[in-house]
């Protein structure tokens, strides 16, 4: 059983992680890039490293410098955050064959599930609701292709298999568009993934996101922690997350809950999970499983009092999950606003130095950051600076929680996103809950054309 | 003034955002980024100058990576320097060890030794100081 963890990230993730480990008795090492030397978990840790220049590829992405430092410092398994090598099956290969722990699920599980075909293969033999598509990658044949769509039905999307936020996918509303939208798909995808190959499922108009969280272990147990409502987003960039998911039947959850833990069971999943769906029409459809701790993931240790990183860290020690599905009770409404340092209506980063830092507290609340004054936001990396979590009895408590919390938090000598969130919880789209994931996107351009109009 | 290993994420935004020609002006530096090539994302196109006004040579020699810091071979294959020894660029003036494996750690720039920086058998990270030379 390992007793030191290295922490292969940076930022509020990796402190979070630290934190986790000495609740375990667990010795830590955090390697770090140049620009990284006084972040908080480093100044924390048992041993600390540089390993790279700021540049991301050079530091937190170089694997085998990682895999040196965890030789040279003693650390026996490494843990990754997320972003960054999360959810890279070959660095949690390389991890194994160096006979190291990799925190997350193994290797194969990664690439089973980061493969969208394949992925989307196992949920729906486990009976996981799937959107209605190709099944497997598009034949070259146009007839087929056209006798495929007609059965998945249109509007539909046509996306690279190897794509991903955004890119290599396209919109076919009608069956006269859709050989030449494929033609164009395929070569796109050939050129920017080098992977030609292409799939096509059912486009909703208006989803929600909505996830499972799932915790496995070795010893066959698997459960799930309750959803997210992650709807609030802005160009896949997920700003307000909260549970419960406002408006839907809990038996509907409930249902879903057990068919993800119980599809964790069958594939031998170990770890912490996220089932990630869409919501339309009364119905779920299943997206991805982003095999890692998430953002979010506090929302759902707030509801029901799990510290999800450190059942991540025990069951890869082998250890069996500390509680059954039995003991899983959420409480009360949570939401989290995710604090960025970027400009709060611009959207352009805001690195620089932190000369005020207030954080926010009292019941019911929570704040994840690394942040402290004088702090040196570098530019080099994701602009997330802190989480700020509420929890409330209802969910109106929990958004009069959020405006005080807001309200209570001082930020100066950079951007931050805390103007937009005071301005977008008083939103009546959003207050009212039950959003789509165009919703903020409609919402924030419909602000820029009401000020072109003034 | 901007740091040369802030540079790469600078070219890698700049070529995505489709910008030709980035100046930037410091009081003790500046930077010219030429954009030229059909490459975009991976900046290979880029054409980088940077030129430090006061001109002063960093003297100190810096780890260009990370390992249990050997002052000289093990197996006694080289002396330990000492001040007053001249070092020439490429030579290797230090070892970073990791298990079984010793890599040596190059001058970047010559010059004479004035001190040693670090300790034999220290944890040395990227960049740390190893030898600072007159």
């Amino acid at each position: 059983m390992f007793d030191t963890v290295l922490i292969a990230n940076r930022g509020e993730i990796a402190l979070r992680i630290l934190r986790a480990c000495r609740v375990l008795g667990l010795k830590v090492v955090a390697v770090h890039s140049e620009a990284d030397a006084t972040l908080r978990h480093v100044a924390l840790a048992d041993t600390s490293l540089c390993i790279g220049p700021a540049n991301a590829r050079d530091s937190y992405l170089n694997q085998k410098m990682l895999l040196q430092a965890a030789r040279l410092t003693g650390a026996q398994a490494i843990h990754p955050g997320y972003g960054f090598l999360s959810e890279s099956a070959d660095f949690a290969g390389a991890v194994e064959a160096a006979g190291l722990v990799f925190i997350g699920p193994t290797s194969k599980a990664i690439r089973l599930l980061g493969d969208k075909i394949s992925a989307k293969a196992v949920m729906a033999r486990a009976g996981i609701p799937c959107v209605p598509g190709s099944d497997g990658a598009l034949p070259d044949d146009g007839v087929t292709i056209l006798k495929m769509a007609a059965k998945v039905g249109y509007p539909l999307i046509v996306k690279a298999t190897a794509g991903g936020g955004g890119r290599g996918m396209r919109i076919v509303r009608a069956e006269n568009e859709l050989l030449q939208a494929v033609a164009m798909t395929r070569e796109e995808a050939a050129k920017a993934f080098g992977n030609p190959d292409l799939y096509m499922e059912r486009f909703l108009e208006h989803p929600r996101h909505v996830e499972i969280q799932v915790l496995a272990d070795s010893h066959g147990n698997a459960v799930w922690l309750g959803e997210r409502d992650c709807s609030m987003q802005r160009r896949h960039q997920k700003l307000i997350e909260e549970t419960p998911a406002p408006g839907i039947d809990r038996a509907e959850i409930s249902d879903l809950g057990a068919l993800c833990s119980q599809a964790c069971r069958e594939i031998g999943y170990a770890g912490a999970g996220t089932f990630e769906f869409l919501y339309e029409g009364g119905q779920f459809f299943f997206i991805e499983v982003n095999t890692r701790v998430q953002v979010e993931h506090p929302v759902t240790e707030m509801a029901t009092g799990v510290d999800i990183l450190v059942e991540q860290i025990r069951v890869m020690q082998g250890l069996p999950l500390s509680f059954t599905q039995d003991d899983v009770r959420p409480r009360g409404h949570v939401i989290e606003c995710r604090i960025n340092a970027e400009h709060p209506w611009s959207f352009i980063p805001s690195p620089g130095r932190v000369d005020k830092w207030e954080p926010p507290a009292g019941p019911g609340v929570r704040v994840d950051s690394h942040l402290y004054e004088g702090y040196l936001v570098p530019p080099n990396y994701d602009s997330l600076i802190a989480k700020l979590v509420v929890q409330g009895r209802t969910r109106d408590d929990a958004l009069n929680r959020m405006r005080a919390a807001l309200d209570e938090l001082v930020i100066e000598g950079i951007e931050t996103s805390v103007p937009l969130h005071k301005v977008l919880i008083e939103e009546p789209g959003f207050a009212a809950g039950g959003v789509d994931i165009h919703h903020l996107e409609r919402w924030l351009a419909a602000q820029t054309d009401e000020k072109a109009k003034t | 003034m901007i740091s040369p290993d802030e540079i790469p994420a600078l070219v890698q935004r700049l070529a995505a955002a489709d910008i030709e020609l980035f100046e930037c002006n410091w009081p003790d530096g500046a930077l010219l980024l030429r954009f030229g090539g059909a490459e975009t994302g991976g900046g290979e196109g880029a054409v980088v100058a940077q030129q430090n006004r006061d001109d002063v040579a960093q003297p100190v020699l810096k780890s260009p990576g990370i390992g249990v810091l050997r002052l000289c071979h093990p197996l006694g294959a080289t002396q330990q320097l000492a001040e007053g020894d001249q070092i020439e660029v490429g030579q290797p003036v230090a070892y970073l060890e990791t298990g079984d494996v010793l890599l040596p750690v190059h001058a970047k720039q010559s010059g004479v030794m004035a001190r040693w920086l670090a300790d034999e058998g220290d944890l040395t990270g990227y960049g740390a100081p190893l030898i600072e030379l007159f």
